[in-house]
């Protein structure tokens, strides 16, 4: 403990100079915006910040780059409260209980819960990358590729939870997600897939244009019928804060979303999104009354949150402690450190201390950063509610339009865009739920690969899937979380069909 | 008569005729991939599993609908669904073409045309400011690499 | 400077002219001599050099050094502009049909050969004008700590006690390491299973989890791991040992004749003026030569080894004449038959 207490203090020595705590500042301002900015992500921005980065020095350059990307979690939630835009994949399932709130008047509410929930997973996780990061990126070297599939398996079951309406409907989004997931180059064969010869499809549907066009597109296609503001019945916005039994809700989710974040984001490629997906899902699955999901439920917003921002965080622990970059933007970090002639790996603590504590600190001080920067916004983000939306839905369009396209500078991405705008408009008229047929998009790619791999590994072999003890283990939480969710809906049915016979 | 409609366009029928129709169109575009083995799946195998486990759930769904008949979609509000996806596509068309700003003030212009009694100064002037605001924050301060204006010398 | 004002086109000078009239500058006072000269020679406005990669991976970090000293070389801001896709191919068509003016550039890597096979969309290499010749990056047979193998004789030995056994992490097919794997089990004469993983870093994870025996990722990749001691690189793929690594021999020096890796190539659409091909060559080859410039892409884990226009040309015949036999032999020439 007295060697964790040392390092703390080493770190906030580095993390205090005025220039480091210049840069963290930029770093969250940047963060933030860029998080409300739809479309416009911190992978796009932290490479924009790339050439500034040779001229600083690299802890600063790295405290810089790392209050972008956490900054952008708390700036992602707000669109997706605000007018159920999911500017991050994270985000998408603050979109179901955020923007309920929002239309109830409660945007104040849930845009306060959101950032003290992200405040507190911030904190913690901090503590666990200074106290085991180390050790948490051994266990997460255990999993091969079967433990994968069970892990994504997990996720998909989850995405059945969280559905509020027909399980046999989100199963078949699912599927449906799952097969535009596929379209694009094939990994194991390097094969053209559905691509009809489009050159934008050969990598694939981009997650942005499909989410932003799924959401945002065609809530407002949604909000503009029957003309102008007939739909969008204005709702008083009571007050800004939320009410103490909103505290008390949203506590008990915020703990379990950051221990689910924590662990979940260690995991390459799991990032903040799987996080969020399952926190909802969880939440949802130990609430007494689950209907309430969907409709406004404060632990809807504060689990998913909580469990994003740790997520995020706790990506940093495999990049520092094995020099593996999970994401996009750790990969852009490891680029940053290498400009710099620092190799990223398992020396890293020993050979740069002041790099790894300074950043380690600097997080803990970002999310403080954050939070005072955040909270006195939230006035702003409800008044900006009170704009009529003739005017704010055409900002809304121009803002994805632009968003989409700096991803990859791809004009196809805003066009295909505008294609899923019609597509999920189309959705909403069958009652068909987007949230489980993007993460199904999400998953299924990555449940092919790692299943390819694990057979092809295991020689054909299928009984790779229960003979390996974590594979195992999360198949059997799949299966009993499955059945909990379709029992009762058969029994629904039957009883509706003893009724009607 | 209306019974009979509701019963085959009710929004359960119409999610399991979409499944289905993406399933097919799945099979036969996914007719060349090779299935390899399960030992060394090829790009065929997973997506036509996963076609027919689409296929099969379409028509389930489809016929559940059709016996126990649920909601009947709204009707398509054509002029936002229309106008807006024409918005976005007018903005992608001009955006490298005419610059940023101008794309700006087309996409804002004609995405207005959505609502009814949209008034044309207040309209212009919206667009004039969100156009100087975003050529502000994405290409003065983020450095997003896209022209403003039109490159009339190039 | 001079020699090249007589080359440019009069439509380029006449809009030159406009704008000048435009911007009221007064004609026939000594000091417009200068300023036309300015404004006629190349290059004049910012050059953008696309990078068909996402952000972040060698390719983008070596080719923003690159951008960053060819700047102050150039006299105007040589912008990277990232636009992946496709396995490079999307910012690469992009670059090819641009305006063959000097302004736009790519850089073409290894997997660009490939695709010209393999991929319908691919442009072809004869689509591009050869400007430059960045450095290589070699690759290096990595094998897990586990496997207790020593050197690159001890692999080989396994690998033909045991053919087609051992566990080989790559890229996709086609791609980088997928191709130096191949060419590996040509020079070693074993057969591999080859396990495709999307991208380098899942590879290096998967190898450091025991789910592989080895990979042939490139040197910075695995480094910190060789020197943690749970990998071992047996052999690195180049002619000479790799600075960040000196205790790794090559694999030359142990009998073998394999070199591979992943190369790159500053480009331009076809078509460029003579003029403003010497200008960028030369431009780009003095920043490379730079001996500051060279410190920090080493320092970066770069080696720089500038080529000129001609040596790249023929560097990159003897690149696709080694590597067309493997892609035909792993059944992946779809599109252009040679």
């Amino acid at each position: 403990m007295d060697f964790l207490f040392g390092n703390i203090v080493h770190g906030l020595a580095v993390a205090m100079t005025p220039a480091n705590l210049g840069l963290c500042l930029i770093g969250c301002v940047l963060g933030t915006l860029i998080g409300v900015l739809p479309g416009l992500g911190p992978t796009a921005t932290v490479a924009m910040l790339m050439p500034v980065t040779f001229r600083l020095e690299p802890t600063g350059a790295l405290i810089m780059m790392a209050g972008v990307f956490y900054g952008s979690q708390y700036g992602g939630s707000t669109t997706a409260i605000l007018v159920n835009l999911p500017g991050e994949s994270s985000s998408v399932v603050t979109c179901l209980d955020g923007y309920a709130m929002a239309r109830q008047g409660r945007a104040g509410a849930a845009l306060a819960i959101a950032a003290l929930a992200s405040l507190f997973a911030g904190t913690v996780t901090t503590f666990l990358i200074a106290w085991a990061g180390p050790a948490i990126a051994s266990v997460a070297l255990q999993f091969q590729s079967p433990d994968y599939v069970a892990v994504m398996v997990l996720g998909l079951v989850a995405a059945v939870v969280l559905a509020h309406g027909s399980v046999l409907k989100a199963v078949a989004m699912i599927l449906l997600g799952i097969f535009l997931g596929l379209i694009g180059t094939d990994v194991s064969t390097s094969e053209q897939r559905f691509t009809f010869g489009l050159d934008t499809l050969f990598d694939g549907i981009g997650f942005v244009p499909l989410s932003m066009g799924l959401f945002g597109l065609a809530e407002i296609m949604f909000n503009l019928e029957g003309g102008g503001e007939a739909n969008r019945t204005r709702v008083a916005i009571d007050r800004l804060w939320p009410t103490r039994q909103d505290f008390r809700e949203a506590t008990p989710a915020a703990i379990r979303g950051t221990l689910l974040g924590c662990f979940l984001g260690v995991l390459p490629g799991g990032g903040s999104t799987i996080p969020s997906f399952a926190a909802y899902s969880l939440e949802k699955k130990l609430a007494r009354d689950p209907s309430r999901f969907g409709h406004g439920a404060v632990e809807g917003v504060a689990g998913p949150e909580a469990a994003n921002n740790a997520g995020a965080q706790a990506c940093f622990i495999p990049m520092l402690s094995l020099g593996i970059p999970p994401n996009a933007v750790m990969a852009l970090m490891v680029g940053a450190m290498m400009i710099h002639g620092i190799q990223p790996g398992p020396q890293i603590i020993q050979k740069q201390p002041d790099l790894f504590w300074g950043l380690v600190a600097s997080m803990w001080i970002g999310n403080a950063m954050l939070i005072v920067l955040n909270l006195p916004l939230i006035w702003i983000w409800v008044k900006l509610l009170e704009v009529p939306y003739r005017f704010l839905f055409p900002a809304v369009i121009v803002l994805c339009g632009i968003g989409v396209y700096s991803i990859d500078n791809r004009l196809s991405d805003v066009v295909l865009m505008a294609f899923f705008g019609v597509f999920g408009y189309g959705l909403r008229k069958l009652d068909c739920e987007p949230a489980p047929l993007l993460l199904g998009f999400i998953l299924g790619p990555l449940i092919e690969e790692n299943f390819r791999r694990s057979l092809m590994l295991s020689g054909g072999d299928p009984s790779v899937f229960v003979t390996r003890p974590i594979s195992l283990g999360f198949l059997t939480v799949s299966a009993v979380l499955l059945a909990a969710v379709l029992l009762p809906a058969f029994q629904q049915r039957r009883e509706q069909w003893s009724e009607e016979s | 008569m209306t019974t009979r409609l509701n019963l085959r366009f009710n929004q359960d029928t119409l999610s399991g005729a979409l499944c289905v129709a993406v399933a097919v169109v799945g099979l036969v575009a996914g007719h060349s991939l090779d299935m390899g083995t399960a030992a060394e799946m090829g790009p065929g195998y997973v997506p036509r599993l996963l076609c027919l486990g689409l296929l099969g759930m379409g028509l389930l769904i489809a016929l559940l609908g059709l016996r126990s008949p649920g909601a009947r979609p709204t009707p398509v509000a054509w002029r936002p669904l229309l106008v807006i996806t024409g918005a976005v596509l007018v903005f992608a068309a001009s955006l490298e073409r005419l610059g940023l700003a101008l794309a700006v003030i087309l996409a804002v212009v004609i995405a207005s045309l959505a609502t009814p009694g949209a008034r044309a100064r207040e309209i212009v002037t919206a667009a004039l400011m969100l156009a100087i605001a975003v050529v502000l924050i994405f290409v003065t301060g983020l450095g997003l690499p896209v022209p403003v204006l039109p490159a009339l010398d190039r | 400077m001079f020699l090249s004002l007589k080359r440019v086109p009069l439509r380029e000078s006449f809009s030159a002219l406009t704008r000048i009239a435009l911007s009221g500058v007064a004609i026939a006072t000594v000091a417009l001599v200068p300023t036309w000269v300015a404004a006629q020679a190349f290059p004049s406005q910012p050059v953008s050099l696309v990078v068909p990669w996402p952000a972040g991976g060698g390719s983008d970090i070596s080719m923003r050094l690159l951008a960053d000293g060819a700047s102050h070389r150039m006299g105007v801001p040589v912008v990277v502009v990232n636009k992946p896709g496709a396995g490079g191919t999307v910012g690469l068509k992009d670059v090819a049909q641009s305006r063959p003016d000097g302004y736009t550039l790519a850089m073409l890597a290894t997997g660009a050969l490939f695709a010209q096979y393999n991929n319908p969309a691919a442009n072809p290499i004869s689509d591009f004008e050869l400007i430059a010749f960045f450095g290589d990056d070699p690759a290096a047979l990595t094998v897990s700590a586990k496997t207790g193998f020593k050197t690159v004789a001890d692999f080989i030995a396994a690998a033909k006690a045991a053919p087609g056994r051992i566990r080989n992490g790559n890229d996709q097919p086609g791609g980088t390491s997928h191709v130096t794997a191949s060419l590996l089990e040509k020079a070693l004469g074993v057969r591999l299973i080859k396990v495709p993983y999307a991208g380098f870093a899942p590879t290096v994870q998967a190898l450091l989890a025991g789910e592989l025996d080895s990979t042939t990722v490139g040197v910075p990749d695995v480094l910190q791991h060789h020197q943690a001691g749970t990998v071992r690189m047996l052999g690195v793929a180049a002619t000479e040992r790799h600075f960040l690594a000196p205790d790794v021999p090559t694999f030359r020096e142990q009998g073998i004749d394999f070199v591979s890796g992943t190369w790159r190539v500053i480009v331009g659409p076809r078509g460029i003026p003579a003029d403003r091909l010497a200008i960028l060559e030369s431009r780009l080859l003095e920043t490379m030569n730079d001996v500051e410039f060279k410190a920090k892409a080493r320092a970066a884990g770069f080696i720089v080894a500038p080529l000129g226009r001609s040596d790249t040309a023929r560097r990159l015949a003897a690149e696709d004449a080694a590597m067309y036999p493997v892609f035909l032999e792993a059944g992946l020439v779809k599109t252009r038959q040679k």
